[in-house]
């Protein structure tokens, strides 16, 4: 075995396979369990169940949008909330105020978010590490603060209720279903913007200005330039999502909604799942959201927040011993296992 | 006129408090280079103790620092010895998440075990307040002040005149240096983390009489502390204690000013404001925050 | 291609680059040599656009350079090496050096097609899929060159590559340094190892304490006692004499 050679790779034309998750490459696990996720939102119909699913995939696609800017170009946000929370306010206020249809909403939502993104990319273009990270929970916090206060705008503490007045213009809807199929689709979608931005010259620039801000720029790449972008697509994708969410739940309150604790969760399921890999931020939301469900209903209501306390736990061993997550893992024990061999006789180089 | 006298006073009183909160964990950045979600947390924890020894004991929560302070230590170097070393040398998001791992178990097991219910201890003297001139404070806020001093220039002394303060400088200033120069930087590492949460200790103990605890009442200052330690540049002591004077300050005058609601935002404004054009703080050293941390 | 008029770089008081002018001409190779301390790598990084010049313009294809920012320059057509390897160390090795190819072609299949050509000419094609991690000194020095060829650049600054091969590495990066005029690229080299670069460069041009103090053919450069004063003292350069 030569030393450090990968699972083997299949490209058919533009899309790479290959057996295990690996970066740039649909594995077969990954499309397995997509295709899970697609079955069950139409094969299962308990309300319960439905309603976990739904949360999973939103949570799956934020995570996605926070991995953009998270794990692909290595800003940390724990702000995150914040643009969630102005794609959430900013689709119920136009359609509140303004009868303006979320399907539009959603893309204003975006727009300001993605500006917001870029802004804050800038801002805080020199800091490093620690400080960038901080700087990012100070930020969400001022927002969280403005809309808390801003009661004409968001309602204040009240928060903002949407009529559940079915209405496909609208997109509220009566039965779970067609929630159910926009939020999946929300989730495909910006797992195929991560897989696309991993086999583009784009991913590669975001990887290279992770790594090593100096060489990259050594090889002709703008590294400002390259995040406040990371930043803004991450931030608008993640403004799509607060949207989905309003009309799902109905209900918005800046202290929920653009709470650190929700950035928290952002960051915390790509770390699980695995950081800066397509299928992280998937197997991460799969793994926590049934969890923290299944966690909360075990335990009696006498020891609220015990629950908590397991997941905290769980998020302290799964960083500290499985540090790529359950992606990473996955990817082990498939090329332990050679699933290479079987899959073809050769490596070939990849045909890209 | 004297409202802003006494808004500035009470401001810089509770400055020193939010210092000795946070001088811990300008040290714990300084040296370790690693940001403790969970240092709330450990506050949270000191105020629980402190309270917990009152109500058993009788004794003022200022007696009770004796006892907090070793518990703290060894509580500090349990979690250094299981969750912070596994993660030093490994990219520093590994123990950003890790440490709000611990902070999230923290927060829900002080749930579980004590409710949400607001602990707090009685007020010295019955609560009157002490009267200078025409100003009026609380003696737990003067008090605390005055420790907050007392701690400060101990630790400055304790920084220029020992060796470990000496190591501490230099290991701040340049790790890799300072373990080529024969400073057992691990060791080092252990100890800074266990006597940060020492401090945090002896916060905790000055806090409690001033504020309630309840299991999330790290949140509300944890922010602060990290204003405060960007502010006053990363393990630097004096500059934490300015830092902390600062945001007392701009607290006290903006809650009075502005909304109280508003006041909140400032501190966060602050914070961006010095990330923004002077990252290394008022009396840290220049580039540190541009230098990229564990890499 | 690239001019240096007067240039001057200084940092405090200290002047690290003074008044320091010569030319390059297309598909030459030009080395710089000159003791520990003369300013080389102040100069290099001056020109790769890493460090602004406090004195003198420097112009690179009719264009100057003055931003400090290395990301513009090199996407004019320059590359450079580094003197410790900073290869990108989550990707592999053909992916390191795709990177720099993706900068003239946007599609990383051209892009991986470039970089294995590369990597054929430097000779490292049978690492493509192995780590950065699992390199030895003589191979990042090879990937370093294969980055900055990939990106099909026309002028190539070297930054004493080198430094820390065995003499048969050596020998084989002399030999593909030589190759480069043909293929169209303009080489300026730092370093040294005289060996390597006095058999291998057309112009030599020597530095001491910050300025230029001889210029001309190895041969006559090596022969010049101001040069063999500023290596080895001024005892020698008079015995040179």
């Amino acid at each position: 075995m030569v030393e450090g050679r990968i699972p083997a790779v299949v490209g058919i034309q533009a899309i790479s396979f290959s057996a295990a998750p690996r970066r740039g490459a649909v594995s077969i696990v990954e499309i397995a369990i997509l295709a899970a996720c697609i079955i069950a939102t139409v094969v299962v119909s308990n309300r319960y169940a439905v309603d976990i699913m739904i949360r999973t995939f939103l949570w799956a696609g934020l995570a996605l949008a926070w991995n953009i800017a998270g794990g692909y170009a290595g800003l940390i946000s724990f702000g995150h909330a914040a643009f969630f929370g102005i794609g959430a306010y900013t689709s119920t206020i136009l359609l509140l105020n303004y009868g303006v249809p979320p399907w539009f909403g959603m893309l204003a939502g975006a727009l300001i978010a993605g500006c917001g993104g870029a802004l804050l990319a800038r801002v805080c273009a020199r800091l490093r590490g620690p400080f960038f990270i901080l700087s990012t929970l100070a930020a969400g916090e001022v927002v969280r603060i403005a809309a808390l206060n801003w009661r004409t705008l968001t309602g204040g503490s009240e928060g903002l209720e949407i009529a559940p007045v079915p209405s496909v213009v609208n997109m509220v809807f009566k039965s779970q279903w067609p929630y159910a199929t926009i939020i999946v689709a929300y989730m495909l979608a910006m797992f195929a913007l991560s897989v696309w931005i991993e086999q583009t010259r784009y991913g590669y620039y975001l990887f290279a200005t992770r790594d090593d801000e100096d060489g990259a720029s050594a090889i002709g790449i703008n590294p400002s330039h390259t995040r406040a972008a990371a930043m803004a697509v991450s931030a608008a994708t993640a403004a799509i999502g607060g949207t989905l969410f309003a009309q799902y739940f109905l209900y918005l309150d800046p202290t929920h909604v653009i709470s650190p604790d929700i950035s928290f969760q952002f960051a915390l399921i790509c770390a699980v799942g695995g950081l800066g890999t397509a299928s992280g931020p998937v197997f991460g939301a799969l793994i926590i959201v049934p969890l923290s469900e299944l966690l909360r209903g075990f335990l009696s209501q006498s020891t609220s927040g015990l629950h908590l306390v397991i997941y905290g736990i769980i998020v302290i061993i799964v960083i500290l011993y499985f540090p790529s997550g359950v992606s990473g893992a996955i990817s082990r024990v498939a090329s332990r296992f050679s699933l290479a061999a079987g899959f073809s006789a050769r490596v070939q180089a990849r045909k890209m | 006129m004297s409202t802003v006298a006494q808004l500035l006073v009470s401001g810089i009183m509770l400055g020193g408090i939010y210092a000795v909160m946070s001088i811990g964990l300008t040290l714990i950045f300084g040296v370790l280079k690693i940001v403790n979600f969970a240092h709330g947390e450990f506050l949270m924890l000191a105020m629980y103790l402190a309270w917990a020894i009152v109500s058993a004991t009788g004794i003022t929560t200022y007696a009770a620092i004796a006892v907090v302070i070793p518990l703290l230590f060894g509580f500090g170097l349990l979690v250094y010895l299981l969750i912070v070393r596994p993660g030093i040398e490994k990219p520093h998001l590994v123990v950003v998440f890790a440490t709000m791992g611990l902070s999230i178990a923290m927060q829900n097991l002080a749930l579980v075990a004590m409710t949400a219910d607001l602990r707090d201890v009685p007020p010295l003297f019955g609560g009157t307040p002490i009267k200078f001139g025409t100003l009026y404070f609380r003696v737990e806020l003067l008090l605390g002040f005055l420790i907050s001093i007392a701690i400060t220039l101990a630790l400055m002394i304790f920084v220029k005149h020992t060796y470990i303060g000496k190591a501490i400088r230099a290991t701040v200033q340049d790790r890799d240096a300072a373990m080529l120069m024969g400073i057992n930087v691990p060791r080092l590492f252990l100890l800074t983390f266990a006597g940060g949460s020492a401090l945090v200790g002896i916060a905790g103990c000055i806090m409690l009489p001033l504020y309630s605890t309840f299991p999330t009442v790290g949140l509300n200052f944890v922010l602060i502390a990290y204003v405060v330690v960007v502010l006053g540049g990363m393990g630097s002591m004096e500059g934490a204690f300015l830092g902390g004077i600062c945001v007392g300050i701009v607290q006290s005058l903006s809650g009075y000013y502005v909304a109280p609601a508003y006041g909140q935002m400032f501190y966060f404004l602050v914070f961006l404001f010095v990330m923004i054009f002077r990252p290394n703080g008022l009396l840290g050293q220049r580039g540190a925050a541009m230098v990229g941390i564990n890499e | 291609m690239l001019k240096l008029d007067a240039v001057g770089r200084q940092f405090g008081s200290l002047w690290a680059v003074r008044d320091v002018s010569f030319t390059v001409r297309p598909s030459e190779i030009v080395g710089i040599i000159g003791p520990n301390g003369a300013g080389k790598s102040t100069l290099f990084n001056l020109v790769a656009g890493a460090v602004v010049p406090t004195a003198g313009v420097i112009r690179f294809l009719d264009k100057t350079i003055d931003y400090g920012k290395p990301y513009q320059v090199a996407r004019r057509g320059l590359a450079r090496t580094f003197q410790i390897p900073k290869p990108f160390k989550q990707l592999s090795v053909r992916e390191n050096v795709m990177l720099s190819a993706l900068r003239r072609h946007h599609t990383p299949r051209q892009a991986n097609a470039v970089a294995m050509a590369t990597m054929e000419f430097v000779k490292i094609v049978d690492l493509a899929e192995a780590s950065v991690a699992s390199l030895t000194v003589g191979q990042l020095k090879k990937l370093e060159l294969a980055r900055a060829l990939a990106s099909e650049p026309a002028l190539l600054l070297l930054d004493e590559v080198m430094a820390g091969l065995t003499p048969p590495e050596i020998k084989e990066m002399m030999t593909v340094i030589g190759a480069l005029p043909r293929r169209g690229i303009t080489v300026v080299w730092v370093e040294h190892v005289m060996m390597a670069i006095m058999s291998v460069a057309e112009r030599i041009v020597v530095m001491h304490q910050g300025q230029i103090i001889a210029q001309g053919k190895p041969a006559d450069v090596s022969k010049n006692p101001a040069v063999i004063g500023a290596y080895l003292g001024e005892k020698y350069a008079y015995a040179a004499r």
